[in-house]
């Protein structure tokens, strides 16, 4: 069974770093702010390292996984 | 997948880049023990946010924490808080920590900074230091009962702090030596811009002086400075530099002259590496060893180490990336501006509170800075790391 992993983005704490957008463009993007896009709320298994990798890159911790 | 049995990694301090080289140990395969010890008696928690959202009050301690107990559980990560660790012994690969040996097949020394203290006295009832979430919320607990507010240090975190206060209401006195206040890896380039900032929001700037004598009372603290010139507050706020965490290792033959000297991967003796605050890696690029004190550095080079431990495999490192928001201009920097370079404009203008800069080097750019100007910053940015990944 594919396991399932849910993206969650906290614009309120977003500064605008793009560590996001740069490690995982498909799964994030930002506005002209610099502030944070969800493109994909549930992205699947083959992207969930790359997840996890722009969630651990986020200098401000505005991204939190659940899997 | 059970893990294997034997010592396992061991990382002392619990803090950002101690728990991301868990996070990354395990993200990058590795199945064997990781025990973290944390002189900290909670869970690992973010600091950028202690001097912005939560002395604002528009942030909870909880919205700070990086890791509940059920990730740390599910990483398999042993979290010892509250216990700093005491001694390192190389010949044995052992470490004490409350009075026990814990021995390792690799340690991770990521445990970074502690405030600088004034000479003049030490942090009591109306004296503080800013680095832990303690100290925050101790401040945050008197905020409503005091009126005026002390900051000693122009630095990033004097800043930061006398921004959120002044905003808050109170009023703000800075004492600093240097002549304007300057942010990390700006090279002064934008210091006298944010002099202005606080002038402009009625901050009493006491610049080019020094302290010559603090006098605790009950309610308050007189500060006489050497210029002759006195005056009281009800609180003072130190925030005069870090001293690296690394009386533990005195004796233990590795370079701490300023803090943890460690090669381009992390790595300060065979099997111990450090990150963080505390560690000084060697950068190719610079062709000097450099002590980086800014998040996205923790961030990376936890995951460098966390990687290479579990792989072999190395990783790059990306160009520092530092941010602050002071009196609600949002500064971002990538790379360093250099203070012996002309700093050029590249969008916006200075005057208009709106701009990008940058210094160069030849043709190749040092560091770029955006002040209320996202998308042309991250315009730059791209090209300057294309160029230098390229």
């Amino acid at each position: 069974m594919e396991k399932s992993m849910k993206v969650r983005v906290d614009r309120e704490a977003c500064i605008g770093a793009g560590q996001c957008a740069l490690v995982a463009g498909s799964i994030f993007d930002q506005d002209d702010e610099g502030l944070v896009i969800l493109l994909v709320e549930t992205p699947g298994e083959d992207s969930h390292a790359m997840a996890r990798k722009a969630a651990t890159l986020c200098p401000a911790k505005a991204i939190s996984i659940e899997e | 997948m059970a893990p294997a049995r034997g010592p396992g990694v061991i990382i002392a301090g619990g803090s950002l880049a101690g728990f991301t080289t868990a996070q990354s140990l395990r993200s990058s395969g590795y199945t064997g023990r990781i025990q973290i010890f944390s002189g900290e008696d909670c869970l690992p928690y973010n600091r950028p946010p202690l001097s912005k959202q939560i002395l604002l009050g528009t942030w909870s301690s909880e919205k700070t924490l990086i890791a509940t107990q059920e990730l740390i559980d599910k990483l398999e990560v042993e979290y010892h808080s509250g216990q700093n660790v005491d001694s390192l012994s190389i010949e044995t690969q052992e470490i004490t920590a409350g009075g026990n040996q814990f021995e390792f097949e690799k340690l991770v020394i990521a445990t970074g900074v502690r405030a600088r203290q004034l000479s003049h006295t030490a942090t009591s009832k109306r004296t503080f230091t800013f680095r832990t979430l303690a100290d925050a919320l101790a401040i945050k607990g008197l905020i409503d009962e005091i009126k005026t507010v002390g900051v000693i240090g122009s630095g990033v975190l004097g800043c930061e702090i006398a921004s959120a206060v002044s905003t808050l209401g109170k009023k703000v006195t800075i004492v600093d030596q240097i002549p304007l206040p300057n942010l990390p890896m700006t090279g002064g380039h934008v210091s006298s811009k944010i002099h202005e900032l606080f002038i402009a929001n009625q901050v009493d700037m006491r610049m080019n002086t020094q302290i010559e004598s603090i006098s605790e009372g009950e309610n308050s603290v007189s500060i006489e400075l050497k210029d002759g010139a006195a005056f009281e507050v009800d609180i003072l706020i130190i925030t005069i530099g870090s001293v690296a965490n690394t009386e533990w290792l005195h004796s233990s033959g590795i370079d701490i002259s300023n803090g943890v000297l460690c090669d381009a991967k992390g790595e300060a003796a065979e099997n111990i590496f450090a990150v963080g605050d505390v560690a000084r890696w060697w950068s190719n690029s610079a062709g000097a060893a450099l002590k980086r004190e800014n998040q996205s550095s923790a961030i990376e080079q936890g995951l460098a180490v966390g990687h290479f431990i579990a792989t072999g495999e190395e990783s790059a490192i990306s160009l520092p990336f530092f941010w602050s928001e002071i009196f609600g201009a949002k500064i971002t920097l990538t790379g360093t501006l250099e203070p012996e370079l002309p700093f050029e404009v590249l969008h916006g203008s200075i005057d208009e509170d709106t701009f990008v800069g940058a210094t160069f080097r030849g043709d190749q750019m040092t560091g770029v800075i955006g002040w209320n100007m996202s998308k042309e910053f991250r315009q730059e940015r791209k090209k300057m790391e294309e160029r230098a990944n390229g």
